[in-house]
């Protein structure tokens, strides 16, 4: 049998079998070349490559600096903030898990999904933030439920705690960059890197200063599994020296005084407009109000489309920042740059009067003054202080607009201030040059009349008004305003120190100066005041009305009722100063606040209801610095001055007949040549 | 006593011991590797259970290798062949899902894998076949059994769908009959039908996730997350390893789930990753010698069975290293081919072992055949 199974029948070929072995190591060759070609030539790639693949590094945004007043007081400080996160990565069985969160969370299923949709574009790591700001107890939830649910997490970050100080378009508030803003800032910043989803001050002094109050992004190299879960494994803690820590930015100290900020919300309440107060002797902002307001924590929390929409489309505009970004017709306020033109370009002095009957004639035109039977004869110092319209018609037509223009550019008008806040304005200083190059249109003499007593084409921010005041205030010094005192780094050592800036002297002739400083005393102090409301007991309060008639009135046709009526009103002005001593006496210390109250559509008189809030808005300020001298004054007489005692006597003052009566048919054939012939009234 | 020793050490004679070595020192390296992909991982009751495998996996060698003899085997060939389709039938009927294929059959607590037994059944009834016919040279035509032998185990598997565990039954077969004298004519025909039968399988019978597989194989940047998310995983794990490797459960891969199947299929990433080239060099070594002592047995295999079944089992080993170790390197597409003695698997082991025992069996037939002529 053994035999019949010889070697000799083995079907089995020993030629092909080591065809077969040979192909064999001909393989085993190719694979060993292979692996070294995986592990030693591109070994070190692939160990990066496994190293990606372990260690996430998650941003940690900064603390952002924290910001204080002038007397050290926190502004605004930051608080740790929980965020429902997505990361697209590591979500499994997506619609149960969205369904989860649905109910957990109280969140619609479309919106989770909506947001997933929108950031599709993002790399797959990158988290999708589902909702912000979450409760204690849903981060509880979320923290027992995450098991279930990979690709959810918590995100914690430090924001912004506002601490109640809500003015928003000082402090401005904070939100993710734009791809296009991306580009811009990291251009401009070549030590810091901001990325997607990276936190930036859009508007007030948080994009103003960014750079400082932005810290130093931290991150964090987490070593995680497959699914993305974080390991706590010790034996892998080397993934942690690739970590940084955040660093807090540095504190801003400005020059805000919040209790002055406090008491100017609180007396501007429910009023349109922009209060700031300044220093004149430095061009320090003490106060800076814009109204109406919104919320700043608004944003924080993810701003909704129809929050959104409601603040857009509110005819009171509460996103403008009505301080330096918008730009009005600045009423009676702007008679004291006439005034100055008119007496440094000798066209006047002091003592020349004219008649006021109540109307002045140009022409076929003619104007009214705001007091209908005339101021008769006037000199400047009682023209300012009685706000005489037909004097300083009478003077601008002697100056011409562009002696005009010239003076009210050197005072600072019709150029930004320099604060460089919220897309500041810079105005407009009507000229016969700017008049034929923006509306083709030679200049008329009508117009300059118009212009003389600040409404025509003159258009200024409230902070144009406010430093030119201030500069008359300290003596003819234009300071550039500004709002920060220095930059403190977390270790407490002075980075930066703001200094007041002189833009320009004016070269305004003492006497000249001294008259218009008679003049707006006597506005508040004289014998027909403007503005008695205005009057601070103990001090000394210099300042000018305006009552500004809204050009819109002109276009209000085809409009609706309720449009009109609020459009057409006037804005009340009222721009002063105030001193500890008397401003007139040689020697005197000088004017130590300067503040200029604007309330937009308000519809009454600049003396009426601007004057009794800078006077509430003065007492705090001299309060504050003086206690002992209102301690002397019984309770019943500083509160007899609050404002609600004041809104009282506003309806009695504005019975007085401070309406506009409209031009008089006579002037309407010039009138047609003018673009906007508006008399003005004053109380 | 002398006497059961006397009779122990005839039994145990002409056994290849160092052929045993050399797959045991295989088994070890796979103990050692499951234990740092198992027990510092996350499931250690897989590594006592790859122990009990490798124990019973030795009994069946030994079974086989040293109890029976090979003559017997041979004749109850076709029974095995039977039973084996049967229960391949059976996992086509009542199988046992995982991922999307059905590879399982339970039987009361064990859970086991026909399409492995059918490996070592094919091995055998290939042999046999061959063993009964006694020309010199064949035409494909006089091969008309020996195809329909591997059709109906292969169509089995392939309907389960295991398209890899199929292609190995194809090829382990064909590695067989590659070593019978052939014309060539005829082999230029086998080649002519398979390229017809592979675009067949392509449009008609491949399922898309096998061509999905396939496609992104060429190029398995197209899909990192998804197809090539495997290969592409188990090329960092191997690269990452470098020349000397992490250390042992030192592999962030494998450790941290990057690497999938990482105690199965995947396992030799695992290796490389912690014991680096030298690590890779030292198994493909060993590999490379079981192979070859394996085909040195079958070059002194006395008769066409015993040379056939010892050609079968080196195709086994052969195809499961090269099949495996392609894939785990990024050179292969992703079939499920586990590294014989590697991977975790006991019905693998269990076969893998089996077969070990059919070479023993041979190479004892021959020492017996030898001396009793000597």
């Amino acid at each position: 049998m053994q035999g019949s199974r010889s070697k000799f029948h083995i079907v089995s070929d020993p030629k092909r079998r080591n065809i077969i072995l040979s192909g064999f190591f001909g393989c085993t060759a190719l694979i060993t070349a292979r692996l070294w070609y995986l592990q030693i030539i591109r070994g070190n790639d692939f160990s990066i490559a496994a190293i990606k693949n372990r260690i996430r590094e998650i941003a940690r945004p900064a603390p952002r600096g924290l910001v204080y007043d002038k007397n050290g007081k926190t502004l605004l400080s930051n608080r740790l903030f929980f965020d429902l996160i997505i990361i697209p990565q590591y979500l499994q069985n997506r619609d149960k898990t969205i369904s989860i969160l649905s109910d957990l969370f109280h969140i619609p299923k479309e919106v989770i999904e909506r947001k997933l949709l929108e950031s599709q574009s993002n790399p797959k790591f990158v988290p999708v933030r589902i909702k912000r700001n979450l409760s204690l107890h849903e981060v509880a939830t979320l923290e027992s439920n995450k098991f279930f649910l990979p690709g959810v997490d918590v995100d914690s970050a430090p924001r912004r705690d506002y601490l109640g100080n809500e003015s928003a378009h000082l402090y401005g508030y904070l939100g993710e960059v734009t791809l296009k803003e991306l580009d811009i800032l990291n251009a401009s910043s070549p030590n810091y890197s901001y990325r997607v989803g990276s936190i930036i001050g859009k508007t007030g002094i948080e994009k103003k200063y960014e750079e400082f109050l932005r810290g130093g992004e931290g991150k964090e190299a987490l070593l995680v599994d497959a699914l993305g879960r974080l390991q706590l494994d010790a034996d892998y803690n080397f993934a942690l020296n690739l970590s940084k820590p955040a660093e807090r930015g540095n504190d801003v100290h400005l020059t805000i005084d919040s209790d002055l900020q406090n008491t100017a919300i609180e007396a501007f309440r429910n009023k349109n407009g922009a209060v700031c107060a300044m220093d004149p002797n430095s061009g320090a902002i003490l106060a800076y109000v814009s109204s109406p307001n919104y919320k700043l924590s608004m944003y924080q929390d993810g701003l909704n489309g129809s929050d959104w929409q409601s603040l857009r489309s509110n005819p009171f505009k509460p996103l403008l920042d009505k301080v330096t970004g918008g730009a009005y017709p600045p009423g009676s306020t702007f008679k004291v740059v006439t005034a100055i033109a008119a007496l440094e370009e000798g066209v006047v002095n002091i003592d020349h009067t004219f008649n006021c009957p109540g109307y002045y004639s140009l022409g076929r035109g003619r104007w009214k003054c705001w007091q209908h039977r005339g101021h008769g004869v006037v000199n400047m110092p009682l023209a300012i202080q009685k706000s005489c319209d037909v004097y300083f018609y009478n003077v601008g037509n002697l100056l011409g607009i562009d002696r005009i223009a010239k003076w009210a550019k050197i005072l600072g008008l019709g150029e930004k201030t320099g604060l460089d806040l919220n897309m500041e304005l810079s105005g407009i200083v009507p000229s016969s040059e700017w008049k034929l190059r923006t509306k083709g249109l030679p200049w008329q003499s009508g117009d300059t009349i118009n212009c003389s007593i600040g409404q025509g084409f003159n258009l200024y921010t409230p902070l144009q008004i406010l430093s030119m005041y201030s500069s008359i205030a300290n003596g003819g010094k234009l300071f550039k305003p500004y709002l920060m005192k220095k930059v403190v780094d977390k270790d407490g050592k002075t980075l930066l120190e703001e200094k007041p800036t002189l833009v320009r002297e004016l070269n305004i002739k003492p006497g000249n100066l001294a008259a218009i400083h008679k003049g707006l005393f006597d506005v508040v102090n004289g014998a027909t005041p403007t503005a008695r409301k205005a009057k601070v007991p103990g001090f000394f309060v210099s300042g000018k009305t305006g009552t500004a008639q809204n050009s819109a009135l002109k276009f209000t046709k085809g409009k609706s009722r309720e449009d009109v009526s609020f459009q057409a009103l006037d804005h009340a002005w009222f721009v002063c100063f105030s001193s500890a001593l008397d401003p007139l006496k040689e020697g005197a210390n000088k004017p130590e606040i300067a503040l200029i109250v604007f309330s937009e559509f308000d519809g009454g008189g600049g003396g009426a209801n601007a004057a009794p809030i800078a006077s509430t808005i003065l007492k705090s300020y001299w309060r504050k610095k003086y206690p002992e001298r209102f301690k002397q004054d019984s309770s019943l007489t500083s509160s007899s001055m609050s404002v609600k005692v004041h809104s009282g006597e506003d309806l009695h003052s504005s019975s007085s007949g401070m309406h506009i009566p409209l031009p008089d048919d006579e002037i309407s054939s010039e009138d047609q040549m003018l673009p906007n012939p508006i008399s003005t009234l004053e109380n | 006593m002398f006497t059961l020793i006397s009779a122990v050490k005839e039994k145990f004679k002409g056994v290849p011991w160092i052929l045993l070595l050399t797959a045991y020192a295989i088994i070890f390296v796979g103990l050692y590797n499951t234990y740092s992909t198992t027990v510092a991982g996350v499931n250690p009751k897989q590594f006592y259970d790859q122990v009990i495998f490798v124990i019973v996996g030795t009994f069946a060698m030994f079974f086989i290798g040293v109890l029976i003899d090979i003559r017997n085997l041979e004749r109850v060939s076709s029974f095995i062949y039977v039973v084996v389709s049967l229960l391949l039938l059976a996992v086509d009927v009542f199988g046992k899902n995982a991922k999307g294929a059905e590879r399982w059959l339970a039987l009361g607590p064990i859970r086991i894998q026909p399409s492995e037994f059918a490996k070592f059944a094919i091995i055998i009834m290939i042999a046999r076949s061959f063993s009964v016919m006694k020309d010199y040279e064949f035409s494909l035509v006089q091969l008309w059994k020996q195809f329909a032998l591997i059709a109906l185990p292969f169509l089995l598997i392939l309907a389960q769908p295991d398209l890899g565990t199929a292609s190995l039954i194809l090829l382990i077969a064909v590695v067989q009959m590659a070593t019978v004298r052939v014309n060539i004519k005829s082999i230029l025909g086998l080649g002519f039908i398979a390229l017809s039968l592979m675009t067949i399988a392509w449009n008609f019978i491949l399922y898309d996730y096998q061509k999905q597989r396939v496609l992104t194989f060429l190029n398995p940047m197209l899909d990192p997350r998804g197809s090539g998310y495997h290969s592409i995983q188990s090329m960092i794990a191997v690269g990452s390893g470098g020349l000397t490797g992490q250390g042992f459960g030192q592999g962030t891969q494998a450790k941290l789930n990057f690497l999938p199947e990482r105690h199965t299929d995947f396992a030799f990433s695992v290796w490389s990753e912690e014991h680096g080239f030298i690590g890779c060099l030292f198994l493909v070594v060993l590999f490379a010698l079981l192979v070859t002592q394996i085909f040195q047995i079958a070059d002194r295999a006395r008769d066409s069975y015993t040379s056939i079944v010892a050609v079968g089992v080196a195709a086994f080993f052969l195809l499961h290293f090269l099949i495996n170790i392609s894939m785990v390197i990024g050179v292969f597409p992703v079939v499920g081919v586990p590294l014989t003695f590697i991977s975790y698997g006991g019905t693998h082991m269990l076969t893998a072992l089996s077969a070990l025992g059919l070479v023993v069996a041979v190479e004892k037939k021959r020492a017996y055949v030898s001396s009793s002529f000597g």
